[in-house]
């Protein structure tokens, strides 16, 4: 063997499948792809042995170049329409279509198993196609999608004979009740994860008890609304092996003998540490859980409206290993300095509305997001709806945390100062983005000006994800943030007064992004077109609600909702009438 | 930073909002034509408490009215108060979607002034024309939550805002509907039984239509109501689908023609929605009250389809009284 020099081992007089049983311990996207660029070799190896694949948009590439590039593909995660959809701002058949994925992939020989799926258009077309051309199909993840029926749902439980995961989180999933748990083979016994949560309509309880009765592997079950009290005790006490519960519907009488059975069977689940569900809930239930609580490690009431902040924090006692919590804000912010004196682990916390249009009401306020920040050291990912924040809770809650990687902050006004001084925010966001050198995403909300944007551009320098409504003065904001974050890669704009010249400062900017989404902005149709001129390997897009056709608007015209991204693969086939590409 | 409203801002918002210290009343007046004079310079006004002509430091912004109403909090509208005809140079416009209570504290004790503020605003002071400019870029028919020290009512939700998911917002609403005894069901609590204001938008689609719409249940209170609205709704909608369908230039008027029968099935659409249980049913079977607080979404089919459809029945059973 000759080596190239006398002090570096050349590797590449290592056989490829050494060289692959090397990469087999790379297992991050961003490092995977850092190693195909090495040198034609490692690419080809590379090309061969990845088996994971991230798109973080359906529409940066095709399926035919994908399925080239990574012939071994196995496990395919895709997202369709922008963040901003979950809020209703992108209509429903703007696109993220699954069919054409399902289709080239099937008419390939790539094998696939896993599949994941965020705010993607997904038809039971696509389901049954699915479940039919992929004999080793393992996982469907399904994450705020919609255009399924549980018609679709059946044919996966149908056709796919191993199947170990069926998630759905979030989807819109018109419910036919169309028996699908029952289309599950009596020789399917090899599921692991079960969540239909999300589905409206009823199921039949006989064939859920059988399925999870058949699943010795089954960790992870999330029910749905229609799964009574008395059901999921029957549950329980077949999969005492659950890591993960969701309830279902968690009503009953304490005095009832379900219940008495209930309580004997969760207290041989001692291997939950995931509770979620309580969709509807019986607050003088609540007791029955605390055996388990302090196994803990996620804990979701976020759906539970009918519980009150003295069953909440009785309940939060008991959860001393909590590490993500997730809750309404009826907790209040005496609550959350309970949650704060309990749970030390905790490193995530989300806090949601009960009432959301009512933002005088919202129970909770700067001083329980402080009290969590003085009490739990470790937190680094937040989520929080209140009425009111201050400048100097910000930066004390700066002080205490400096681990935030996201940092999602919505006063339910959206343009509301400091109500002590009436200044903006751009104080307290400041102290944030100093402090919490790793932060990674963030939300802003509250009265903001310029300024907020020149910090977060100087200091925020591992930032990928900034949303932004009604902020700032100037184009100067924009600018400040597309010039110093230079990890960016997301950036969603609301009714914030930027404009033109911020848009085509620096264009090639875009190209080192996923994505940038601008809308009720002063950007106007002139800028866009030029941009799309300029770049060719981005896509812009103008969502057009109103009626007017594409030669009515002069390029002086404000855009309503533009939306563009990078692209290997140039304009999409199909965008819909209301979608103009540039 | 006088940056300039844009044109947009003076064509939107036709109102101003005017605080008239007559009696205990506070008016809203509409000022079209003051708008055009005089707004050109001074367009940064503070609502202060004090006798006119009291030094008034500059960004002093801890004046809050006790009225709990400060500029910068509610999306720029402007008060101002005719105390001289000076003072008409200075209204500035306002979206007109703030509402006051009628009142709130005497107003004998509040020497309101709107004050030029003819030194420059401190850096640190709130610039209102700022805020006004967000306020207009707003489309027209939304409205911003206010948060002051009173309740007030807000006129209606700004599109997308709060950014949670739909599943999260009638939460307050379903949870009501949830009962602590098992097998009982609760008498259905009115979604009305909630302080007015508060929107209940629902998707609204149409078949052959891409785009759908929304529709606040709100403000119908009857079934013909909201068929007369679905029909204003899609008309212009469906009129262009048949347009670009049949590949004709049609003229505008001849394509358009009213969508009527949606609730009784004589029409070319019915109106069908699917409840809280995921079940899709008839509009029209069932009290109105009871409609609202367990609609989910609504939808228009083509009532020659209708029949290859799954529709529950009304269900007699579940009627809560």
């Amino acid at each position: 063997m000759f080596w190239g020099s006398r002090k570096t081992i050349n590797m590449n007089y290592f056989p490829d499948e050494v060289l692959e049983h090397v990469f087999d311990f790379i297992t991050s996207h961003k490092d995977r792809n850092s190693v195909s660029l090495v040198c034609k070799s490692w690419y080809k190896i590379e090309k061969y042995s990845r088996q994971r694949v991230f798109l973080g948009n359906c529409y940066s590439i095709s399926p035919e170049r994908l399925i080239a590039r990574f012939p071994g593909l196995k496990s395919l995660t895709l997202k369709g329409k922008p963040h901003f959809a979950d809020f209703n701002l992108v209509p429903d058949d703007w696109g993220g279509f699954l069919y054409p994925w399902i289709k080239a992939m099937g008419k390939s020989r790539i094998g696939l198993e896993e599949l994941k799926l965020k705010r993607m258009v997904v038809s039971d077309e696509s389901l049954e196609l699915l479940s039919k051309s992929f004999p080793n199909f393992k996982s469907l993840v399904l994450v705020s999608c919609e255009g399924f029926t549980t018609d679709g749902l059946a044919a996966i439980a149908a056709n796919c004979r191993f199947l170990r995961e069926l998630d759905l989180q979030e989807n819109e999933v018109e419910d036919h009740r169309g028996h699908w748990l029952s289309c599950f083979p009596e020789s399917c016994t090899s599921l692991v994860s079960l969540n239909f949560a999300c589905l409206k309509g009823e199921i039949n309880l006989a064939s859920l008890e059988r399925l999870v009765t058949r699943s010795p592997n089954l960790k992870s079950l999330r029910l749905n609304r229609a799964v009574p009290f008395d059901t999921l005790q029957r549950l329980l006490i077949r999969a005492p092996q659950l890591v993960d519960l969701g309830t279902g519907s968690y009503v009953n009488d304490p005095s009832s003998e379900a219940y008495k059975k209930f309580k004997a069977a969760i207290q041989s689940c001692n291997s939950i540490r995931s509770l979620s569900g309580f969709l509807e809930v019986a607050p003088r239930c609540m007791s029955a859980i605390y055996p388990i609580c302090e196994n803990l490690t996620f804990l979701n009431l976020s759906y539970a409206a009918g519980l009150q902040s003295n069953e909440l924090t009785k309940l939060i006692q008991h959860c001393r290993k909590l590490q993500r919590l997730w809750i309404l804000d009826c907790i209040g912010d005496k609550g959350l300095g309970v949650v704060a004196s309990a749970c030390k682990e905790l490193q995530e916390l989300r806090v949601f509305p009960s009432d959301p249009f009512d933002a005088g009401n919202a129970a909770v306020t700067e001083e329980g997001l402080v009290l969590v920040s003085a009490g739990c050291p470790k937190l680094n990912s937040l989520l929080y709806f209140c009425q009111r924040m201050t400048n100097a809770a910000l930066i004390t809650v700066a002080k205490n945390c400096t681990n935030f990687i996201r940092f999602r902050l919505c006063i339910l006004d959206p343009i509301k100062p400091d109500p002590v001084t009436n200044q903006p925010l751009d104080e307290g966001f400041g102290a944030i983005v100093r402090s919490c050198k790793g932060l990674k995403r963030l939300s802003l909300s509250g009265l903001l000006t310029d300024q907020v944007f020149y910090y977060i551009g100087m200091y925020a320098k591992k930032l990928e994800m900034l949303s932004i409504a009604f902020a700032g003065d100037s184009d100067k904001g924009m600018l400040y943030v597309l010039n110093g974050c230079k990890k960016l890669r997301k950036l969603e704009i609301r009714d914030c007064p930027f404009g033109d010249a911020a848009l085509l400062e620096d264009m090639g900017k875009y190209e080192t992004m996923r994505s940038l989404w601008m809308s009720t902005c002063e950007v106007t149709l002139g800028a866009c077109k030029m941009l799309a001129k300029k770049m060719p390997n981005l896509n812009i897009e103008i969502i057009n609600e109103n009626e007017q056709t594409e030669s009515n608007l002069d390029d002086n015209q404000k855009v309503d909702k533009m939306y563009l991204y990078r692209t290997l693969v140039g304009h999409r086939e199909d965008a819909p009438e209301f979608v103009w590409l540039l | 930073m006088a940056s300039g409203c844009s044109k947009n801002v003076e064509s939107s918002c036709p109102q101003l909002l005017n605080l008239i210290p007559q009696g205990r009343e506070w008016h809203h007046v509409k000022r079209e034509d003051e708008r055009k004079d005089g707004s050109s310079v001074e367009k940064k006004l503070e609502l202060r408490l004090g006798p006119p002509g009291e030094d008034n430091s500059e960004g002093d912004d801890e004046s809050l009215l006790s009225l709990g109403y400060f500029s910068s909090s509610s999306m720029g509208s402007v008060l101002s108060t005719p105390w001289g005809k000076n003072h008409h140079q200075q209204q500035t416009k306002t979206c007109s979607f703030l509402q006051f209570p009628s009142t709130t504290a005497p107003p004998h004790s509040l020497p309101v002034m709107a004050k030029e503020s003819s030194q420059p605003c401190c850096n640190k002071a709130v610039d209102l024309q700022d805020a006004e400019r967000k306020a207009f870029n707003l489309p027209a028919n939304t409205a911003v939550p206010l948060n002051t020290s009173q309740k007030r009512t807000a006129p209606g939700p700004v599109v997308g805002w709060p950014p949670i998911r739909s599943i999260r917002k009638n939460l307050a609403t379903s949870s009501k509907l949830a009962s602590d005894a098992p097998g009982v069901d609760t008498p259905s609590e009115k979604p009305a039984a909630e302080p007015n204001g508060k929107g209940l938008f629902v998707k609204i689609n149409m078949d052959g239509v891409p785009i759908g719409r929304k529709v606040d249940l709100k403000a119908y209170d009857s079934y013909e109501k909201l068929s007369t609205a679905v029909d204003e709704l899609f008309r212009g909608l469906l009129a262009a689908q048949r347009d670009s369908s049949a590949g004709e230039i049609v003229n505008k008027e001849d394509g358009e023609k009213a969508i009527t029968g949606v609730l009784d099935g004589s029409g070319e659409y019915t109106l069908v929605y699917e409840d809280n249980e995921g079940d899709s049913i008839l509009v029209g079977d069932v009290p109105w009250h009871m409609f609202v607080s367990t609609v989910k979404r609504l939808r228009a089919l083509k009532s020659s389809e209708l029949s290859a459809l799954r529709l529950g029945s009304s269900k007699q059973g579940k009627m809560k009284t």
